[in-house]
């Protein structure tokens, strides 16, 4: 028995990993939008299940293949959040913190209901001609969804890193996180760049609903439970920080898979909770403090 | 060049300045002296946008600016060195200087940067060092460089000596009067007067929101009354 385990102990990490890039980009979104304008999206999981449901209908109506439809979902979450955030959250919540979050709770709210009552209920699932084609590493067979969503979650990760070290946006958005006035003496556009920081951590989501639709369901709720584990990547990989989330990720998405199979799919879960307890006794300011 | 005339500012319906008169020509260095809490910091930030003003106006070159958005006065070249700093500490010192021309875009930063680099060699050392981490004097500095990064016309500084080192103070003030001289207006917001006054041309006294006393630096240091609020002879 232990044996067999031990022998499928490769195929859990690797299954872990690839799942682990996914969570990394929706830990991705929420990780930025604290980092910068330090408040939690309570409408984190909401977003995400707008755009697995946008993903879903292009899939479903115009028969978009969902990893084209990354392309698509990707760029129109960018411009969603960013109007929201400009024209909705920013002005309704007259610049304090505690408005925002009650805005960003009443958004989810919304949107729940608003999917309730569009879609109902039910729980859907698409398949993909290739779902079931697999890549064959010998010791185990990874199916071309997972490797697709790992590669592009990767992308995505890369990108964004090089957008915030590389660029004078990235750059502002940085100082903007831990120096307002500062950033407005320069001569930038505060608000401006809290909406396009909101704008980047939901086109996260865009790219991260378009990736998980192949592989998971949408209902209504999906959302919720990719930011109850987001909320722990973000809390171990540090408030703030991108390679933080991106390695967070991982290491949850391992524990996850390699708790499930030794444990059992329910009891797997224990792992999760278990590193967030200890990380918040050991080291409650992550793996990579607060950098962003 | 600028011009304040009749302001009233504050926060929250509680004018700090009131009636404030206060005038700079091009070149100069203008000194706004005052005590802490009369009201210094507030004119500072009216003029760079950071707070609209009750009532009055400011002029920069005859274009009223009072009311404008900070982006928009930066863009005209009227660029404010907070006191305090105000640096991006998780922040290179190289990426401190670039934000420093966030406004002007990409052709002359490198040619700027290494102009900076020029007047506070010191920089050098530290260029890839977060901002967060350097000391006082290093601290000002980068933020004195921000500021020139922005290509300004007029440079209002706020402060610049708190803070520092007695050495590093009169370093400080020799460096002002030396970017002055290579064309730039200077408004300089102290409350060290003796050194303000030795390098100032002009200079105005603020006491309780309001200018009590103004005129020329020289004048200013032989004045009675200065030297009995401030210098306690």
């Amino acid at each position: 028995m232990l044996s067999i385990t031990l022998s499928l102990l490769p195929a859990g990490i690797i299954n872990g990993l690839m799942f682990g890039a996914i969570y990394a980009l929706v830990a991705l979104g929420l990780t930025l939008i604290y980092g910068v304008l330090h408040i939690i999206n309570f409408a984190h999981g909401a977003m995400l299940m707008l755009a697995l449901y946008s993903a879903y209908f292009l899939f479903k109506v115009l028969n978009i293949d969902p990893y084209v439809s990354i392309l698509i979902v990707t760029p129109a979450s960018y411009v969603f959040g960013y109007t929201i955030y400009r024209w909705g959250i920013g002005k309704l919540s007259g610049g304090r913190d505690q408005n925002i979050l009650l805005i960003t709770l009443g958004l989810s709210i919304i949107l729940e209901n608003s999917a309730l009552f569009f879609f109902t209920g039910d729980q859907q699932t698409i398949s993909l001609p290739y779902s079931y084609e697999s890549f064959d590493l010998g010791f185990l067979y990874l199916s071309y969804p997972k490797l697709i969503s790992f590669v592009a979650s990767l992308i995505i990760c890369v990108l964004l890193w090089m957008l915030m070290t590389l660029t004078d946006l990235g750059k502002a958005i940085r100082a903007v996180a831990k120096e307002r006035e500062g950033a407005r003496l320069v001569g930038i556009d505060v608000e401006h760049v809290f909406a396009v920081t909101f704008g980047i951590g939901v086109a996260c989501l865009g790219a991260a609903g378009c990736m998980l639709l192949p592989i998971f369901y949408v209902d209504p709720y999906t959302g919720n439970i990719f930011v109850i584990i987001a909320f722990t990547i973000v809390v171990l990989g540090g408030m703030g920080s991108i390679v933080g989330a991106l390695l967070g990720g991982f290491i949850i998405g391992v524990t996850e898979s390699v708790g499930g199979l030794l444990l059992g799919e329910s009891l797997g879960q224990i792992g999760i909770s278990l590193i967030f307890i200890l990380i918040l006794i050991f080291k409650p300011t992550g793996i990579f403090g607060s950098k962003v | 060049m600028i011009k304040i005339n009749a302001l009233y500012a504050g926060y929250d319906l509680v004018n700090v300045l009131r009636d404030v008169n206060i005038e700079i020509s091009e070149r100069e260095i203008v000194a706004v002296l005052g005590s802490n809490g009369v009201g210094k910091t507030t004119l500072n930030n009216t003029l760079s946008g950071l707070i609209k003003p009750t009532s009055g106006e400011i002029y920069f070159e005859d274009v009223l600016i009072s009311g404008r958005d900070p982006v928009e006065i930066v863009d005209m070249g009227l660029i404010h060195v907070p006191e305090g700093r105000k640096l991006f500490p998780n922040l290179s010192v190289k990426e401190n200087l670039e934000l420093g021309s966030y406004r002007r875009g990409k052709p002359n930063r490198s040619k700027n940067l290494e102009r900076i680099l020029e007047i506070f060699p010191k920089l050098r050392d530290r260029i890839s060092q977060t901002a967060g981490t350097l000391s006082g004097g290093e601290q000002q500095m980068v933020a004195i460089g921000r500021g020139l990064m922005s290509e300004p016309r007029i440079l209002l500084l706020d402060e610049p000596s708190l803070g520092l080192s007695p050495l590093l103070v009169e370093q400080m003030f020799n460096l002002i009067k030396q970017i002055n001289e290579g064309g730039l207006s200077v408004i300089l917001v102290e409350q060290n007067v003796i050194q303000s006054l030795s390098i100032a041309d002009r200079a105005y006294v603020i006491s309780e929101g309001t200018v009590s006393l103004s005129g020329c630096a020289n004048e200013l240091r032989e004045n009675s009354d200065l030297k009995k609020s401030y210098l306690g002879l």
